[in-house]
């Protein structure tokens, strides 16, 4: 077995009495990308800061490559490149003059930092903006920058927090693509977000955190199956839903039918092999069916089961 | 405006990569965070307005609003002794045609109307002061100055001659007398011509200084403002620190392999470097454009070093305590501006009473660097003369930096 890029076991933090992380253990594999999914103030922050080495935890272990993480100067260090939640960048400086700080701060030699400074800002797609202060950027173009200063190094895992809250769809789409094309050419992810959509589409596995717990792990299809979620056909319809929830029940491909106010809900293994019995039965019920959808589970509704509550507010 | 996409290039596998940078050095890492200080102050306008511009407005206009060369001086003088050597200084005092002269029959009274303005200066005669001069004693001749009036420096001056003149007469004549038993009078008399002649020429010089050139009544203005500027643009350069928190460049800089050593180490050079700059700048710049004297250049050396080491370990000090750095210039720009008053930098310290005195010793480290400077200046002091502030100072420069260092290793630390 390989040693994983990163393994964290029972890691916990408090401030206080507030208890931020409270023993979350995960590991992602060389080349992995992970998600870490959770509301706001769910506890990623906290997380990967003791993970990065910024913030002493007051229990559990974490090793990167086998090398443990501590707060000072360590090896483990070198290995991994944080992508902040703010954009931590000197505003007065510009975008080349910020990566040769972070750079030589990574040890990198002077000309070794100059083609690597070239190449990250190609990665970034600001090759053009090198000598402009990062104050004079966009939101989107600080962001970029801000994810080319984590990549200097060439770190094992990227690490990146949240990454597109705040940014304009275009830069949106252009992070992610690009977070997809560092993690095609090999390099570990740790993403977190509380974006259901971005870890969907990101990432490998996905843990979903909540209150300092992480409360479920697996990739997609794992999280959802494990919660027993099912699709659900919503018909929008007027009559007596009541009755239709009764009769619907019955009927053997249906797990739960539930009427609300002009909408049935019912819950099924195949809405493919459901749907015309359905809207038949409907009909001998004399309730007139205006549309129907079909809604697929996906980590909203994984959440909502596990947690109660919404993933976003 | 548009996002251009991220290339599509890919990056080279990252556990495959052969060349894997080592750790950087605390040097590399200390060299590499005062770069970025420095280059970052040079892009700050209104820092640099604080460092390059103001301190030399300030001392033009303080400079010619107290001009302390026009008309008569005004002084205040206590005779207690009329006769010998006191008496000889009544005679100096009375014949200047430069001073206007006031008697006083108390000390105090002189002080506060220098305090007030009311007169430039005071000469408080002792009783008995012959005697001590004929014993070989000095300094019983007080004199209440006010170092920013260059008249008062050149009264000193005066009087210092004065008494030194008189003491040789004493000398001379007693050892006239004994040696050649001839009466009191005459050999008095015989040695007074002979030290005058002797003598003439030395105390027109130390009126008017050696280039020929008046000491510049810039001169107080700028040794105050001097010790001023330095700490007061270092206490508010502390908010550039704590924006390397508030920005998360620090949270940043401590996700890389260095120490906290290496990250405060580079700060404290660079605001070390910063205030030593303000304060030779300040220096050369009223030196050369308004011809101040700073007398011996070994004490300025000295006194500007030590105390640039004293406000770096302010600023980084504050930059460990503020939150935000806002705060650090709401709070450091009154904390230094109190602290130069306490210490000196307002006006002369030997004016003020006494535990004020006292307590601006114990908290300020102006006292000492305006003191030493102001001894040099006006006293002509040389570098053992202020042994005392340069110990004091070393011992202050070593407190702000320690806790300024741990404090602010701490905060990187986010213990
Ligand atoms: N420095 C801090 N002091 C006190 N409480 C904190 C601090 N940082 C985070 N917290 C608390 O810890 C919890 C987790 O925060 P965080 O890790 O930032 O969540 P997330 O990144 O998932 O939004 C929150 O309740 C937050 O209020
Ligand atoms: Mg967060």
């Amino acid at each position: 077995m390989t040693t994983p890029t990163v393994r964290c076991e029972g890691l916990r933090k408090s401030y206080g009495d507030r208890v931020a992380v409270d023993g979350v253990s995960f590991e992602i594999a060389a080349g992995e990308s992970y998600g870490l999914l959770g509301p706001n103030g769910a506890g990623k922050t906290t997380t990967i800061s003791m993970m990065c080495g910024l913030l002493h935890a007051d229990a559990g272990r974490i090793e990167v490559v086998g090398r443990p993480m501590t707060t000072g100067r360590c090896d483990a260090k070198q290995l991994l490149g944080l992508v902040p939640q703010d954009i931590a960048l000197y505003p007065d400086l510009t975008a080349r003059e910020n990566l040769v700080f972070f750079g030589r701060l990574q040890g990198l030699s002077r000309s070794d930092l100059r083609t690597r400074i070239d190449e990250v800002l190609e990665i970034v797609a600001l090759e053009d903006r090198a000598g402009d202060r990062v104050d004079g950027f966009s939101g989107g173009m600080k962001r970029r920058c801000n994810i080319a200063a984590a990549l200097l190094h060439r770190p094992h895992l990227l690490v990146l927090d949240e990454p597109t809250v705040g940014v304009d769809p275009q830069s949106r789409a252009s992070i992610l693509d690009g977070i997809a094309n560092l993690q095609a050419a090999g390099m570990a992810v740790l993403y977190t977000t509380h974006y259901m959509e971005e870890a969907q589409r990101l990432c490998d596995r996905i843990g979903i955190i909540d209150e300092g717990r992480l409360v479920a792990e697996g990739t997609q299809s794992e999280l959802i199956s494990a919660v027993g979620q099912s699709p659900v056909v919503r018909l929008t319809a007027s009559g007596d839903l009541r009755t239709l929830a009764d009769a619907a029940s019955l009927q053997p491909q249906v797990l739960r039918a539930s009427a609300g106010d002009g909408r049935l809900e019912v819950a099924v293994a195949e809405p493919a092999r459901a749907l015309a019995p359905l809207i038949e039965l409907a009909e001998s019920c004399g309730v007139a069916v205006a549309g129907v959808d079909v809604v697929e589970p996906d980590l909203e509704s994984v959440f909502l089961h596990l947690t109660g509550k919404a993933l976003r507010d | 405006m548009s996002a251009p996409p991220l290339s599509t290039a890919p990056e080279p596998v990252p556990p495959t990569a052969p060349s894997r940078p080592s750790s950087p050095s605390v040097w590399t890492v200390a060299r590499a965070v005062a770069a970025v200080d420095l280059r970052r102050l040079a892009r700050d306008k209104v820092a640099l307005f604080f460092m390059l511009f103001l301190p030399f407005v300030l001392i033009l206009a303080l400079g010619v609003a107290f001009p302390s060369d026009a008309g008569k001086v005004r002084v205040g003088v206590v005779a207690r002794e009329t006769t010998g050597v006191g008496g000889k200084l009544l005679e100096a005092v009375g014949g200047a045609d430069n001073l206007d002269v006031r008697f006083y029959d108390d000390d105090r009274a002189v002080v506060r109307d220098i305090q007030l303005g009311e007169i430039d200066a005071g000469i408080i005669i002792p009783a008995g002061l012959t005697e001590v001069v004929e014993s070989g004693g000095t300094g019983q001749v007080r004199l209440e100055l006010d170092p920013a009036n260059q008249a008062s420096a050149m009264l000193r001056n005066m009087l210092d001659a004065v008494v030194e003149n008189q003491a040789l007469v004493l000398t001379a004549a007693r050892f006239a007398e004994n040696q050649t038993g001839v009466d009191q009078q005459r050999a008095l008399a015989a040695a007074e011509e002979q030290v005058r002649q002797l003598t003439r020429g030395q105390v027109q010089d130390r009126t008017v200084g050696g280039s020929g050139v008046p000491i510049s009544g810039f001169a107080f203005t700028a040794l105050s403002q001097l010790i001023l500027f330095m700490f007061i643009n270092s206490l508010a350069g502390g908010s550039s620190l704590v924006e390397m928190r508030t920005l998360g460049v620090a949270d940043r800089a401590m996700t890389a392999p260095v120490s906290t050593a290496g990250l405060v180490g580079g700060i404290t050079m660079s605001r070390f470097a910063i205030a030593l700059g303000q304060g030779f700048l300040i220096a050369v710049v009223s030196a050369v454009a308004f011809g101040v004297d700073w007398g011996d250049p070994a004490v300025l050396v000295v006194v500007v070093t030590l105390f640039a080491l004293v406000s770096a370990g302010a600023g980084v000090l504050m930059g460990a305590l503020a939150r935000t750095p806002d705060q650090a210039v709401a709070f450091g720009i009154p904390l230094a501006l109190v602290m130069a008053a306490l210490g000196g930098c307002f006006f002369p310290l030997s004016v003020a009473p006494p535990v004020m005195q006292v307590v601006a010793r114990v908290l300020t480290p102006q006292a000492w660097a305006t003191g030493a400077l102001t001894e040099s200046v006006f006293d002509g002091a040389s570098l053992p003369d202020v042994a005392v502030n340069v110990v004091v100072l070393c011992g202050f420069a070593a407190l702000y930096l320690s806790l300024g260092v741990v404090l602010l290793q701490r905060r990187l630390e986010r213990r």
